[in-house]
């Protein structure tokens, strides 16, 4: 009996700090414009902070990164101070979602199921999805990743796509972010990882260059800026500044400069997205 | 406040919810073992007479003890196979979950063996007993039902950690949930659940703990 009344206040209490967690929830903040950002003075901005070269933090401890250039850009033209928050494959929808960031720069790929949950600005960037392997595994297409491990970071869009293009008996092992899924591969716990273009600058860096290679492009990656769904103004102003800034090649340039290679031309209309945010609010 | 609550995703994926339970209780399970048996090892080691071995055992608890959970099971991992000794991602979440766990199982159990009287192994010993036979019911059993409680709530605790090993994709419930939030991107719910299941697995892991204590423990007055 005492047995049960304990276990009771035990669920008492559980039931009570599941309320309160629900509460807390309740308080997160709503819709913010580029108007309420000027007054604020700040603008907080949710970035990558480990994902060499889109967002990270350099010898000097400072931000920086292709990202970190444009969240910059951002924040100067609204004439505020950026606050760069850092968000990862796990926090970065509900770090948007429940208000502790005001946008996000994430280099975050496009995908249907997140544009249910986020509204999406138009794509600044893209990045092949690539296949990194062991020098010696024979992978050349979809259909040899069935007899190898493959790692994967299981927070990225990667992940879905790899489970979509790899047959069944494909061992797929999901990691908590990039560093730990480039770490697997280095450490030869699996014997291909499926991710960014830009593994191969970490593969590289880490002196492994010889041992690694880029197997094949899997898919495109196509990677856009995101707000809440429902601020309206704030992602007309950021649609305005990609446009602007595609246009008068800030962006190319940027691009060039952290990744090496020429900036793909992007879509502005993509199945299942929408980019204006007249539907779905 | 425009988050709109929705449990639908959760009875998509409790197939793999699951099946994370029944892989955290196997590995949980298979630790609390690993990690009691190394622990008594450990502690006949840092109690016996030579000084080497003594050392050996302080160092290796005062390690275990003194660096993250996390840090041991990356090193584990990620650090081995350069020594050229590789484990699964499993195998690996269980030697890093049994190996912690025999280090604070070590201290437990010290504490218990020390708080037997030495007036009772000496009259042990006046009865007639043998080494073995004293240490097997004069000292042990005495000592593992004095720290028999501690004991138990560190194994509640290793349960718990070991929603740690879904960074190395050891596929346990904290791994099925990032999964599942990877999929469907409804973190509150997903989470808000996966604590409840803990906190239930908790619940039920000290209540079964409590009843083998009841069944192994309540000698002389049974």
């Amino acid at each position: 009996m005492t047995t049960f009344t304990s276990f009771m206040r035990r669920a008492g209490l559980a039931l009570a700090a599941g309320a309160s967690f629900t509460m807390m929830q309740a308080q997160a903040s709503g819709a913010v414009t580029p108007e309420e950002i000027e007054q604020k003075g700040t603008a907080v901005i949710g970035v990558q902070m480990d994902q060499f070269p889109w967002g990270f933090i350099d010898a000097q401890g400072e931000n920086d990164g292709f990202d970190i250039e444009i969240a910059r850009m951002i924040a100067e033209e609204l004439g505020v101070e950026p606050k760069f928050v850092r968000i990862t494959g796990q926090n970065r929808i509900p770090s948007l979602t429940t208000g502790m960031v005001d946008f996000l720069v994430p280099s975050m790929t496009v995908t249907e199921e997140r544009a249910k949950v986020i509204q999406y600005v138009l794509p600044y960037s893209s990045n092949d999805i690539t296949v990194w392997a062991r020098a010696d595994a024979e992978i050349a297409g979809n259909d040899d990743l069935g007899g190898f491990a493959i790692g994967v970071n299981r927070g990225s869009a990667f992940e879905p796509i790899l489970r979509a293009a790899a047959p069944e008996s494909t061992e797929i092992k999901g990691f908590d972010d990039d560093a730990t899924t480039v770490q697997a591969l280095l450490s030869g716990q699996v014997d291909a990882i499926v991710g960014s273009i830009t593994y191969g600058l970490v593969i590289a860096s880490a002196g492994q260059g010889e041992a690694f290679e880029r197997k094949y492009k899997v898919a495109d990656n196509i990677q856009a800026m995101a707000v809440r769904k429902g601020d309206q103004e704030m992602l007309d102003w950021l649609n305005d500044f990609v446009t602007r800034h595609g246009e008068d090649g800030s962006l190319d340039a940027l691009y060039k400069k952290w990744i090496g290679l020429d900036r793909a031309d992007l879509p502005t209309e993509m199945p299942g997205v929408d980019f204006t945010g007249s539907a779905g609010n | 406040m425009s988050y709109q609550f929705d449990f639908s995703p959760l009875l998509t994926y409790w197939p793999e919810l699951a099946a994370g339970i029944v892989q955290t209780l196997r590995i949980s399970c298979i630790a609390m073992v690993a990690g009691l048996v190394l622990g008594i090892a450990l502690t006949a080691l840092r109690m016996s007479p030579s000084r080497p071995l003594r050392w050996l055992a302080v160092s290796y608890i005062e390690l275990v003890r003194n660096t993250p959970f996390l840090v041991q099971i990356f090193f584990i991992f990620f650090g081995l196979p350069a020594l050229g000794l590789r484990f699964d991602a499993t195998q690996a979440a269980v030697l890093a979950m049994s190996l912690n766990c025999s280090a604070y199982a070590a201290e437990i159990v010290r504490g218990g063996v020390q708080a037997v009287p030495k007036g009772q192994v000496e009259a042990g010993r006046a009865l007639g007993l043998g080494t073995a036979d004293i240490y097997r019911f004069i000292v042990f059993r005495p000592a593992i039902r004095a720290i028999y409680p501690s004991l138990c709530s560190q194994f509640v605790l290793l349960m718990l950690n070991s929603s740690l090993v879904a960074a190395i994709s050891a596929e346990e419930l904290t791994y099925a949930a990032q999964m599942i939030d990877n999929r469907t991107f409804r973190s509150f719910e997903i989470f808000a659940v996966v604590g409840l299941l803990y906190l239930a697995l908790s619940q039920c892991l000290s209540l079964v703990l409590a009843a083998i204590g009841r069944a192994y423990f309540s000698y002389p007055s049974k």
